[in-house]
């Protein structure tokens, strides 16, 4: 009901008052249908405002007061619809204008019923569950109501308060239609199916032109039809010079070598333009400019910025896997799936680097703003990475904007709300995991000869330990022995070593019966208490459990396995219980580990029996955090219990989302810890560990128990001590014996799991010899060991995702507030493009979503890079919007010719370097700069490419320009990232300073943080990485000229070429501007030009106070005509 | 060859047509700004937008108070606090607190609260400074904020979102506005090389055109990058004679582009900027007087750095810049300035050393050119601080209750709105988000926030997204 001065209510008054007068009175029951048959709620409103409505009411009720049985019906009618009309009608009534969320509010049905959320707003007897209260109460996480009003008076909200809790009487009587607002969206829905991007492209038969003397190709043809039809003519074709500088940027970011346009400007055979093209095509700079691209369309850093821009797990490997995929020319289709599922396809093996590359490809979906840490808005962390993510697929894979429908259904698209949840259930049954992206081990062969080498080490050991454990006085053991003090102060517990059995010895000896007794106790006590959850002894003892990395794939270790020291004196660390290690071979291995799913509302307590050490980290794992902050780094350097309790998950109880959270145990070395290097200085992890590429960890057993309960060492190894060697009244004979026996038993490789703990404590306490200085043949294995182990190739790892054993559908967020759900969507495809199958429930779907997206089947997926392509090349698309085909986007002006390279692009074999050599190899695009004045009148924004526009270099190419032109670019392609050069630093958040010229390499090398990404690109219009740019800004700005004029960068590689040019010491003046000239604008110069800068060189000489014969030898002067060299807007715009 | 002063250089004003198009695409990244001098339209905004309502202020300066100053030590007393200092503390749950250890105790505040002025607002002995200005303060006691993160709540006070890429205030209002001085940026950021946290996204004007993003002076060494010539008059002079001819020819091959034209001019300008910026940027024309007033004259570097910024900041409000922002130093490893987790007496009386005396005269500065009438002055970190504590000389995150303060442009000084509970923890009074501080600021320009919209990624974006109500009982 309107209450307000609002035009587009103006005409839902005069229907309130039409339908209202013509029937549909409410009747109270019991209540005298005559006295009731003329009040109409329009009435009412009016008299509200009128302020007769309580006068009115109140003279009515006194009047029937005897009839009404019911006081919570008056209460209603006096207090409760009075409001309702006046505050809610306008949009929640059958006559709203445009009825708000699908909530009516005029009916009791529809407070039932609920509105799109599909759950009651109003639960009687219960106000503050009430979300309709809440909403009047401007409580926060739901939307305030009445919107954009002071909040209704406290004694209203009281009286509203009051009747809920009386059972919300209401005797509204009435249907609410169930399914209006859905049939409607469903006819609208339907409609928008038919918008013209998500039609099948259809290969049209090529357009026949009269100006076939022009066209080369069938791209041609259909330019040229339409600029027939148009009167218009296309530009001439574009000078040589010009034509290969173009080539040479589109195709490679970086202008043409010196010998490559001598080879082109002397070529005169019709296919010289196809060789340059190829030989392009084929160089390794293709795929880096080419990567970059596409790290504009999936906003690559390699931080994640926010508050303590931690870094992307190895992002630069990413990098290198499109530098790579661009290379090799990788069916477009294929990318597609590996970017989103590449961890669920067949492996695709890079035979140069032996690199897994599917596996590295998802490192994709991970891109973008992260909070850190796994707090009590874990909600609202995971809603952030999905609407980016669900933003990246939508734009960059579909050209659509499909985040819009976090909040509401799109309001042009063919998307509605459930899509996004139907995304967002699938991308979150993923786990954000590091992965080992080794297709191939590389480390076989050496891990053969160290197998051998400890083999003879063993033998060795055995052979000095047996001596060690020779009978009489002067052995080691005895030795040992003696040095040790005896303990006076004795307890009565029963001793777990060696030497505290030993110090007992010789005051108050360790009893039969005491020790009996005890293990009884401790026996009894595991018994009742422990559970296994995993034996990591063999190699099936674990269902569950998943690892991965090197180290644990190699790191299977029998009783009383040797842990070879890498450094240091000894010649092993320690002998191991049967488990699973990861440094079994050498520390710089990997691993990870990670546990089943686990109740973070019913906490587990369990204990594992293990090792950690430098910096392997212990979490427990929320879903859905990027950076578990629940992270330790405990350093247990023998093999322990050691417990924890997988709860104080508090902050994760309680959420709106009343499911439980998804949590598992993880342990992982550094490489393989998605969260390392964590923020700066957390858990006391400095700089220095964080560039140390060791760490381990290992596990024998976990066992589950109450708290409190841990598992008891049940002493079993010094059972002898009490049987068979009881007799034996010399204590020191008695232990002797003991170890004695496991020794023998461990050179027989009959080691128990007893004997590998009594073996280790023996050698951890000296009782049997490990140094090196003591040994020749142990020294010498060792160093053998050493030296073989160093060639042992180290995991390299990324971070990619892994699924969830399950996957998990998602809840719809109303109005996009994870703070109000409504009700859970299946995980499945965007409605536009069905899925012929529903999902398996233990499917995540992500593998279904990656198969169909890059479906043929799919008429945006062809359409949106091939334009993508386009957009690179000419420096605008066929669709100017690139990111956006839908509504709000622009239609293209040759939807034809669209169609025609979507088409053959798939009948390519998906090969986008064919579609690129199409696209430069035709006439449109080798057409002049220089466009027709009559064209540019009848077509100024270039709509029908009657000229190809001249580009300013985007920021890399600028910068790499510089480079190559002074003679400071490497070669070298991928690696890890290169800082910046950055005015000040910034330690706490690893912002520090590179090198003024980046070590010469290419500026995709270079480290992009959220942060503080690089200032000299950014300049340039490099975006700021934090979502999807397909058309970058091309500005003009004072600061560029401001850049090219002072910056110390441009500064710095003026130096650099003056001085190669000074070193290089031939020729005339004349001579070496004209080299520098041809060399910085790809062409040969005029002899004006030419002396044009040999007088900016004098110029420069006189005013640094030079002599003109030492001139050629001055680098000052020949700096200045770089530095002048590099301002020219020749330099910076390709025609 | 000619010799000409950098200052005698005009613009070209041959028969090059410059499109529109090129024109607005020139007119962009901060200091670009510039190189519009002398042009009388202005088309880098929304006239047609304007006023929606009647202006009370023409410009803002933002004192950012980074990592979240403590209200109960600074203007929100709690003398029950202070009592119970040192008592386990309990407190109702808000889900805006941020999740904490048990064991937390009180801790009242080691500072003493007055009343000040004719209107006795209540001020603690951290800020002395200030108190003798506390009569145009308005002081808000009720803010809430969403996560008690700084990227977060930095990210919400800039922009209005937590993550999503948004402009910043300042860019929205340049763009709102224009310019008032068309030779100058509409958003100025005083920074000092320090990053808050959410980086550089706090200043940017994310899909906004780019000549709103924040043009950054730095408060030590150079203030603007590459603004200092890197050669001699003369030399630099030959350089440009130099590439006036190959670029003219370039030019003309191309046929008069735009780009090439713009770009042309680009350099006259960038010369010009030389001189120009740096006498922007100079306070050393200011009277020893003023310069003592705002502690310029102080000995540490930090007061010193403080201390011009805020003199710059009214220089740069004079000359017409729409919305300036200072940042403050952090002078040690905290993670933001006034982030205090332990060290609280030591580093918040730092801070307040820092920032107190300049803030002070920069309002009296304002006030007595008779610019505060017209000029709002916010000060607000993105958060407060727990008046409770798991030690005895730090606070952390506190977003369920905490206090900023807005001065002149329209506003009623000397007053307190909102409040917290006895113990400062949620506010229970008047609650208000970023999205009202917000609404009320663009109000006090003339905007109305529903209104101010710019139609991005399918939707017409808002400063205040879908929230935000004026807070109409603050003002004149």
């Amino acid at each position: 009901m309107i209450l307000r001065a609002h035009p587009r209510a103006e005409s839902g008054i005069l229907r309130v008052v039409v339908v209202r007068r013509t029937g549909c009175q409410q009747r109270l029951p019991g209540v005298d249908g005559a006295v009731m048959a003329s009040w109409s709620e329009r009435d009412l409103s009016r008299d509200v405002r009128t302020g007769w409505c309580s006068v009115l009411v109140i003279l009515f009720l006194c009047g029937c007061s005897s009839a009404c049985a019911d006081d919570r019906l008056l209460f209603f009618e006096q207090k409760i619809r009075p409001i309702l009309v006046q505050h809610c009608y306008q949009c929640h009534s059958a006559e709203s204008p445009e009825l708000q969320a699908g909530l009516r509010l005029d009916v009791r049905a529809g407070w039932q019923k609920g509105g799109d959320a599909g759950e009651p707003v109003i639960i009687p007897g219960e106000p503050a569950d009430s979300p309709l209260l809440r909403a009047m109460q401007h409580e926060r996480g739901v939307s305030a109501m009445p919107p954009d009003q002071p909040r209704l008076s406290a004694a209203v909200l009281a009286e509203f308060s009051q009747w809920i809790s009386d059972g919300a009487v209401d005797p509204r009587d009435g249907e609410v239609p169930r399914r209006d607002r859905q049939r409607e969206w469903e006819s609208e829905f339907q409609e928008r199916l038919d918008w013209w991007s998500l039609q099948g492209p259809v290969a049209v038969p090529v357009p026949v032109v009269t100006g076939s003397s022009w066209v080369r190709g069938p791209v041609d043809h259909f330019i040229m039809a339409k600029l027939e039809a148009a009167g218009l003519e296309p530009s001439a074709v574009a000078d040589r010079a010009t034509l290969l500088r173009r080539l040479s940027f589109v195709l490679t970011g970086l202008p043409p070598q010196l010998s490559l346009q001598q080879q082109f400007l002397s070529d005169v055979s019709p296919d010289a333009a196809e060789r340059v093209v190829d030989q392009l095509l084929s160089s390794p700079q293709f795929g880096e400019r080419w990567a970059r691209h596409w790290m504009d369309v999936v906003h690559y850093t390699d931080t994640h910025g926010y508050e303590w821009d931690v870094p992307v797990k190895h992002a630069w490997r990413y990098r290198d896997y499109l530098i790579r995929s661009f290379n090799q020319d990788v069916p477009y289709q294929r990318f597609v799936m590996e970017q989103i599922a590449g961890d669920l396809l067949e492996p695709r093996l890079d035979s140069e680097t032996g690199l897994n590359e599917s596996l590295i490809a998802p490192l994709m979906l991970r891109l973008g703003e992260r909070r850190h840490g796994d707090n009590s808005a874990a909600e609202g962390i995971s809603q952030e990475a999905v609407s980016s993510m669900v933003d990246t697929l939508g734009k960059a894979f579909l050209g659509t904007t499909l985040a819009c429908t976090q909040c509401h259904d799109h309001k042009l698209d063919a998307v509605e709300q459930r899509d996004y949840y139907s995304l967002s259930g699938m991308l979150m049954s993923t786990r954000f995991s590091s992965r080992t992206v080794d297709a191939v081990d590389p480390n076989v062969s050496i891990l053969e000869s160290l197998r051998e080498i400890r083999g003879q080490l063993c033998a060795v050991l055995a052979k000095r330990w047996l001596e060690a454990l020779r009978d009489g006085d002067s052995s080691t053991f005895a030795a040992v022995l003696q040095a040790v003090p005896a303990d006076q102060q004795a307890g009565p517990s029963v001793p777990a070593t060696l030497l505290d059995y030993w110090k007992r010895a010789r005051t108050n000896p360790v009893t039969g019966e005491q020790f009996r007794v005890e293990q009884q106790l401790r026996i009894a006590a595991n018994a009742a208490n422990l559970k296994v959850l995993a034996d990591f002894s063999r190699a099936d003892g674990a269902s569950g459990w998943q690892w991965d990395g090197f180290g644990m794939r190699h790191g299977l270790a029998a009783d009383g396995e040797l842990v070879v020291s890498e450094e240091g004196d000894r010649a092993i660390v320690q002998l191991l219980p049967a488990g699973r290690y990861s440094y079994l071979w050498s520390a710089r291995l990997a691993g990870l580990l990670q546990g089943p799913e686990m109740d973070p509302l019913q906490p587990v307590t369990f204990s594992v029996l293990g090792v950690t050490g430098k910096f392997a980290s212990q979490a427990f794992v929320v879903d859905r955090a990027l950076n578990p902050e629940r992270m330790q780094f405990p350093s247990r350097p023998q093999p322990v219990w050691s417990t924890v309790t997988a709860g104080q998950f508090d902050s994760l109880e309680g959420t709106v989302d009343a499911a439980a959270r998804r949590v598992y145990f993880e342990l992982a070395t550094k490489s393989l810890n998605n969260y390392f290097p964590p923020r700066v200085g957390y858990g006391g992890v400095s700089e220095a560990e964080c560039a140390d590429e060791r760490s381990w960890f290992g596990v024998s057993r976990i066992v589950q128990h109450a708290p409190g309960h841990p598992p008891q060492d049940e002493l079993r190894r010094f059972e002898p001590l009490f049987s068979e060697l009881s007799g034996e009244s010399d204590w020191q004979r008695r232990l002797r014996l003991l170890v004695q026996a496991a020794v023998l038993r461990w050179q027989q490789h009959q080691c128990t799991s007893e004997d590998a703990l009594l073996l280790n404590d023996a050698v951890q306490s000296g009782l049997l010899p490990v140094d090196l200085a003591g040994d020749a043949e142990t020294a010498d294995l060792v160093a053998s060991w050493r030296q073989t182990a160093s060639k042992l190739q180290p995991d390299r790892t990324v971070g990619s995702v892994a699924e969830w054993p399950e996957g998990r559908d998602d809840r719809l967020a109303i109005r996009g507030a994870y703070t109000d759900l409504g009700s859970t969507v299946p995980r499945g495809m965007v409605r536009m493009f069905p899925e012929d199958q529903p999902l398996n429930a233990g499917e995540s779907g992500r593998l279904r979503l990656a198969r169909r997206l890059a479906s043929e089947r799919n008429p945006l997926l062809s359409r949106v890079w091939v334009n993508r392509v386009w957009h690179y090349l000419f420096g605008a698309g066929l669709v100017r919007t690139t990111d956006d085909f839908g509504h709000l986007g622009e239609q293209p002006v040759h939807p034809e010719l669209l169609d025609y390279l979507a088409v053959q692009f798939m009948r390519d074999g998906w090969s986008t370097k064919r579609l690129i050599r199409g696209l430069v190899l035709s006439a449109v695009w080798q057409q002049s700069s220089l466009a027709d004045r009559r064209a540019i009148d009848v077509d100024p924004e270039n709509r029908l490419w009657h000229y190809r526009p001249l580009r300013r270099l985007e920021a890399e190419a600028l910068r790499d320009s510089l480079l190559m032109v002074s003679g400071r670019l490497t070669s070298e392609l991928y690696g890890p990232t290169v800082e910046p050069w950055r005015v000040a630093e910034d330690a706490s958040k690893r912002l520090f300073r590179g090198p003024l010229d980046g070590g010469g390499r290419r500026s995709l090398y270079l480290e992009m943080t959220l942060m503080e990404p690089p200032r000299f690109l950014a300049l340039f219009n490099q975006p700021l990485p934090k979502q999807t740019t397909g058309r970058r800004d091309v500005t003009t700005t004072a600061d560029q000229a401001l850049a090219l004029l002072n910056d110390p960068f441009v500064l710095e590689m003026a130096g650099h070429w003056s001085r190669m040019l000074v070193q290089d010491g031939s020729g005339t003046a004349e001579e070496r501007a004209a080299v520098m000239l041809s060399r910085a604008l790809s062409r040969p110069p005029s002899a004006a030009e030419v002396e044009g800068l040999v007088l900016l060189a004098r110029e420069s000489a006189q005013l640094r106070g030079i002599e003109p014969s030492g001139m050629m030898a001055a680098e000052a002067v020949w700096a200045d005509a770089a530095h002048a060299v590099f301002n020219l807007k020749e330099f910076l715009y390709v025609p | 060859m000619s010799r000409k002063s950098h200052l005698e250089l005009r613009p070209y004003t041959g028969n090059v047509s410059v499109s529109r198009r090129a024109w607005l695409q020139s007119c962009s990244l901060g200091w670009g700004w510039l190189a519009w001098q002398g042009l009388a339209a202005d088309e880098g905004f929304r006239a047609d937008l304007l006023p929606h309502v009647a202006p009370r202020a023409k410009r803002v300066i933002f004192l950012f108070m980074d990592g979240g100053v403590s209200h109960v030590d600074s203007f929100d007393p709690k003398p029950i606090l202070t009592e119970r200092s040192g008592q386990p503390a309990k407190w109702r749950p808000d889900t805006r607190s941020q999740a904490v250890s048990a064991g937390r105790k009180w801790l009242g505040s080691p500072w003493k609260f007055h009343q000040h002025g004719q209107s006795g607002l209540w001020v603690s002995s951290l800020f002395p400074r200030v108190t003798e200005v506390v009569d145009e303060l308005c002081v808000v006691r009720s803010m809430t904020g969403e996560t008690p993160l700084h990227g977060a709540q930095s990210l919400l006070l800039h922009t209005g979102r937590s993550i999503a890429a948004a402009p910043s205030i300042g860019s929205w209002i340049s763009w709102g506005l224009g310019r008032e001085n068309v030779q100058l940026p509409g958003y100025v950021l005083l920074n000092n090389d320090w990053i808050p946290n959410g980086g550089f996204q706090n200043f940017s004007s994310s899909f906004l055109p780019a000549m709103h993003q924040a043009a950054l002076v730095r408060a030590k060494g150079t203030p603007v990058d590459n603004i200092v010539p890197a050669d001699s008059r003369d030399l630099q002079q030959a350089k440009l004679e130099f590439l006036r001819g190959q670029d003219r020819q370039f030019s003309e091959r191309q046929g008069g582009a735009d780009e090439i034209e713009s770009s042309i001019r680009n350099y006259e300008t960038a010369a010009r900027m030389q001189t120009l910026v740096p006498d922007l940027c100079d306070v050393s024309k200011e009277t020893a007087a003023t310069l003592s007033m705002y502690g310029a004259d102080r000995t540490d570097s930090y007061d010193q750095l403080y201390a011009l910024q805020c003199l710059r900041a009214r220089r740069l409000v004079e000359a017409g810049v729409r919305f300036v922002e200072i940042t403050c130093p952090n002078t040690h490893s905290n993670n933001s300035p006034w982030d205090q987790h332990g060290e609280l007496k030591l580093r918040h009386a730092e801070n307040a050393r820092i920032t107190d005396q300049p803030v002070a005269a920069l309002i009296r500065d304002l006030k007595q050119r008779g610019l505060l009438d017209d000029t709002l002055v916010v000060w607000a970190g993105e958060m407060g601080r727990t008046p409770h504590s798991s030690g005895t000389d730090g606070r952390d995150h506190h977003v369920s209750g905490y206090t900023i303060w807005l001065a002149g442009g329209g506003v009623r000084g000397g007053m307190t709105f909102g409040a917290t509970d006895e113990m400062g923890m949620s506010a229970v009074e008047n609650p208000l988000d970023i999205h009202d501080v917000h609404a009320t600021i663009l109000h006090l320009l003339g905007l109305d926030h529903e209104r101010l919209t710019y139609r991005f990624g399918g939707r017409d974006m808002r400063l205040t997204d879908v929230h935000g109500r004026v807070i109409r009982d603050i003002l004149v």
